[in-house]
């Protein structure tokens, strides 16, 4: 009785040998879908490694855009306080090119002055 | 295989039509180091056999197609990781779309016998076509109710054609177990296909 209404072993096997027929050729446009997940992935894993030169790491470890803008801003104000200080600051343009020794001396001894020697000799 | 040169040597400058001859393991390690001849290689080799594996336990175009998709996904997501030797790569794709198409059958359960397609091979008859057909959709949604283990053991026999040592190697399973996953799952099938067997049109053997 049971054999009339349970499926035998052999039909088993047969519906299931019937389902391994059933397998078609994937198409064209699923093969392209999978290459193209296969290259994207690809790609994502690769590429920030192939950009690593000494320059890319170098302009990363200033701190990128942000960081190299601050060190720009900073080299221009260096640059312009150097060159046209404000009043207050002590011109050390000025301080180097020394023009008249003797004022120099007298007012604010320049680097170059050497004030020291001649005191020494004056002695 | 890997023996032949150096890493670098094989990269991009072996010949296209020696990559067919490549192991697997080898082409994933490739495929993992940049190389796009090894995707398209990997794409060629597994694609049809991950469709029609997604086709047979499913039984509808569209969803084998995403199903397969899915499960090469996972294969070029886990490249960088794959320890070779460890596993086989046909093994570990069987196992990935396995399941991935028996989660899909199960949330599909409440589908309609009408609403599943119908295999696309011309049968003879249109009633015996839509009773194949029904009998086909009875078995996948037996299959898919199975146990992971007892569905894996009984599909890679009938499906990829493996024998029961292939199967117990595969699986990391003695012999013995291979034979006792199969033999429940199959009554394990004969019994949720009972109750369908007057309707499926059974004829008395």
């Amino acid at each position: 009785m049971t054999r009339k209404t349970t499926p035998t072993q052999a039909e088993i096997e047969a519906l299931l040998d019937s389902l391994a027929e059933s397998g078609p050729e994937p198409s064209d446009a699923l093969v392209a879908r999978v290459m193209e997940d296969a290259l994207a992935r690809q790609s994502q894993v690769w590429q920030p490694r192939q950009r690593d030169g000494f320059l890319s790491q170098l302009f990363s470890a200033l701190g990128g855009w942000g960081g190299l803008g601050g060190l720009v801003a900073a080299t221009c104000a260096g640059v312009y306080v150097g060159v046209s200080p404000p009043d207050g600051l002590l011109n050390t343009m000025n301080l180097v090119w020394v023009v008249d020794q003797q004022e120099a001396f007298d007012a604010a001894p320049g680097l170059t002055g050497f004030g020291w020697l001649l005191e020494e000799e004056g002695a | 295989m890997l023996a032949r040169g150096g890493l670098a040597e094989k990269h991009m400058t072996m010949p296209f039509d020696t990559l067919d001859d490549a192991s697997d393991d080898a082409l994933l390690a490739r495929y993992a180091a940049g190389d796009a001849s090894a995707a398209r290689a990997l794409t060629l080799r597994f694609t049809p056999k991950v469709f029609a594996q997604a086709y047979r336990m499913l039984g509808d175009r569209a969803e084998a197609e995403d199903v397969a998709q899915e499960a090469m996904l996972r294969l070029w997501r886990i490249a960088p990781d794959w320890k070779p030797g460890q596993a086989r790569v046909t093994t570990w794709l069987f196992r990935v779309t396995s399941n991935l198409a028996t989660d899909r059958l199960r949330r599909n359960r409440g589908t309609a016998i009408d609403d599943v397609a119908e295999p696309q091979d011309p049968a003879p008859g249109q009633e015996e076509r839509m009773q194949n057909c029904a009998r086909l959709t009875a078995m996948r949604a037996a299959l898919a109710a199975l146990p992971e283990r007892q569905r894996l053991a009984l599909t890679l026999r009938h499906f990829e054609g493996l024998s029961n040592p292939d199967i117990a190697a595969q699986l990391e399973i003695s012999i013995e177990a291979v034979e006792s996953l199969t033999a429940r799952a199959k009554r394990a099938l004969a019994r949720a296909l009972a109750p369908q067997k007057a309707a499926l049109g059974y004829t008395d053997d």
